[in-house]
């Protein structure tokens, strides 16, 4: 996937495939410019004006979102896939009532309009008691400026689950939150996966949230999937050199007499990619290799990891004082 | 510990507004901090931390208790000394891209402060100088702040605060919004200016990762009250407060095979205008003893841990931190 920008062109997504399960929460972890809210966007049919799809698909349930129209995204959004966005305030409209904006959301995606009011007003108070709003019938005439912070993401959420999709996209949905509230919020996550079997991607930079949440991490670096794990394989042994230093990277106070890992140097511009690896000039385990040839993915398993220094394949050689 | 304490706060108040609709941010707060310490404030959004540090920084007028630093009171300087205890206590904002004008580059950013406080030419550094005690290369001075990473400008801004060779850094949440290395980068920058230049540091965040890394001692904040004080190992592995507990039991541990601790906190923090009578907390204590929290407030104690403000310290001493 190509995002244009004259005269430039910036491979934002490259070669990607990832896979979300009906009741799986697959964490996609990376730097900033990493593709991360790239592949967000694409699963939520979301891409802008400039973006432009070379090859690949992107499928829901079977439906491939590329080929859909303005009117059959519509249909889809909503009731098929929902967005819970990262930043609560700028996502709710302070002119109106939440219970407006809930209801303007859900029938903007009916496939009829003149739905039944009441029920609608009844659904629409579950979902809310359902994600922690006491008092929902009554906070329906609400402004957004009268909730808090936390409870803004919660009605963004129950907003969300309106349509009951079957697939949610979170897009560092608590990064904006103190952290008894994210461990709410991702409390909630886990309870609503639990009984309606949502399947959730989860965008965060947030390593811990990934811990405790998600099955499955992704981690994405200048637009390609360099490590794909299991959670539980992924903390015990991540083979990429870029996730090893993300996760040495975590502040915590059980280390705090040794520095914290530094990944030097910045993500590589996506406009001008050089040949092989894009990690190489950041690597600590780069070979002369790493310089050439772009890493084919290795797949061992339900993993798999791009990188030279992993692939048995790669006739890979340690430079001379890498670890 | 030695010496005089470099930051010496003393029962202090701050309030915005006044009369009736008086919103009491910070009520009645006592700490100190030796030279080169580095100090953690926490809490919850609202909790005061960001406007005791602003009153430390002489930026917030107080309306009660006594601030020094270096021995010198804070509250009611002006003009003159005002800029001197400037020079001493510099501060690094939340936002850089905010804090660092648009239209200057980097060059004339970082040596401003000595135009602002009419330093004499001789006694200024060099831009490349500045720039490299915080590792940046020299040429950055030739950029614009929108030219810059979120990382670069953190830096920038943290040289700009060391230009005026301060004895007092007040870094208010100095890794928000950064990428996880870039946030390390800027965490192990601040512990190596502690070591190399006695800097005695206040950091306010809300990550308690972020001073459980770096922080000597941490001081909590709850609805603008210090609820515990003590040294990080101590707050970490024997905290004698439930609050400060429930935030621990709250940091999403980066290993899925343990799990982070039993039911987070309920609800939010209540509002300043109208704070709960007794302990503070009491609304939200998993260990809350109605007839005796509700009713009476508790001091902040010394424990065998540190500073505590809870009835039933001894009873947490008695059991584990929730936190293997």
């Amino acid at each position: 996937m190509v995002y244009h920008a004259p005269p430039l062109e910036l491979h934002a997504l490259r070669d990607v495939t990832v896979a979300v399960r009906p009741g799986e929460i697959v964490g996609v972890i990376g730097e900033s410019g990493c593709g991360k809210s790239t592949l967000a966007n694409a699963a939520l049919g979301l891409l802008p004006g400039n973006a432009e799809v070379r090859n690949g698909r992107v499928l829901l349930e079977g439906t491939d979102l590329i080929d859909l129209d303005d009117e059959g995204m519509r249909q889809i959004r909503g009731r098929r896939v929902a967005l819970i966005p990262q930043d609560p305030l700028q996502s709710l409209n302070p002119t109106l009532t939440v219970g407006r904006q809930m209801a303007d959301a859900v029938l903007a995606h009916a496939q009829r309009r003149g739905r039944d009011r009441r029920e609608l007003q009844q659904r629409m108070t579950r979902m809310l008691e359902r994600v922690g709003i006491p008092d929902a019938a009554e906070r329906l005439g609400r402004y957004p400026h009268e909730f808090s912070g936390g409870m803004r993401q919660r009605i963004l959420i129950a907003t969300a689950l309106l349509l009951g999709p079957p697939m949610l996209v979170a897009d560092e949905p608590t990064s904006a939150l103190d952290v008894t509230l994210e461990a709410q919020i991702v409390e909630l996550l886990r309870g609503l996966r639990e009984e309606r079997g949502t399947a959730i991607m989860f965008v965060t930079h947030n390593v811990g949230v990934v811990a405790q949440l998600v099955d499955r991490v992704v981690v994405m670096y200048a637009g390609r999937v360099v490590e794909s794990a299991d959670v539980t394989t992924f903390f015990a042994n991540a083979r990429h050199p870029y996730a090893q230093a993300l996760l040495g990277a975590v502040p915590s106070h059980e280390h705090r007499h040794r520095r914290l890992t530094t990944i030097p140097g910045r993500v590589p511009s996506l406009a001008h990619l050089q040949a092989g690896c894009a990690f190489a000039d950041r690597c600590p385990l780069v070979a002369p290799i790493c310089r050439t040839v772009d890493p084919a993915p290795v797949t061992d398993g339900a993993s798999l990891v791009r990188c030279h220094a992993r692939d048995p394949r790669s006739g890979w050689q340690a430079p001379a004082g890498a670890a | 510990m030695s010496g005089d304490p470099v930051i010496d706060v003393r029962d202090v108040r701050v309030q915005f507004g006044s009369g009736s609709a008086a919103l009491p941010a910070v009520n009645g707060v006592s700490l100190k901090a030796a030279r080169g310490e580095i100090l953690g404030l926490v809490g919850e959004s609202g909790s005061g931390k960001t406007t005791l540090a602003r009153a430390i920084a002489g930026l917030q007028p107080t309306v009660g208790g006594e601030v020094y630093v270096e021995g010198l009171a804070v509250a009611g300087l002006r003009g003159g000394d005002l800029r001197r205890l400037r020079r001493r206590v510099q501060v690094i904002f939340q936002d850089p891209h905010a804090s660092l004008s648009p239209r200057l580059k980097v060059d004339y950013l970082v040596r401003e402060p000595y135009t602002i406080h009419g330093v004499a030419k001789d006694e200024r550094k060099p831009a490349e100088e500045l720039l490299n005690a915080v590792g940046l290369a020299p040429e950055i001075t030739e950029k614009y702040p929108h030219e810059l990473s979120g990382g670069q400008a953190r830096r920038v801004g943290i040289a700009r605060a060391l230009a005026l060779e301060p004895t007092v850094l007040v870094a208010d949440e100095p890794t928000a919004g950064l990428d996880v290395s870039t946030a390390a980068g800027v965490l192990n920058l601040l512990s190596d200016l502690r070591d190399s230049r006695g800097l005695t540091m206040l950091l306010i965040t809300h990550d308690l990762n972020v001073v459980g890394a770096v922080a000597d001692r941490i001081g909590v904040m709850y609805l603008g009250e210090l609820v515990e004080l003590s040294t990080s190992e101590s707050l970490f592995e024997a905290s004698r407060h439930p609050y400060t507990r429930a935030l621990l039991a709250a940091i999403p541990l980066a290993d899925p095979t343990r799990q982070s601790g039993g039911i987070p906190l309920q609800g939010e923090i209540p509002s300043p205008h109208n704070p709960p009578p007794g302990c503070r907390f009491h609304t939200r204590c998993p260990m809350v003893h109605v007839d005796r929290c509700a009713t009476e407030k508790p001091a902040l104690v010394e424990t065998d841990t540190g500073l505590a403000a809870c009835h039933w310290w001894r009873e947490l001493a008695a059991s584990p931190t929730q936190r293997a």
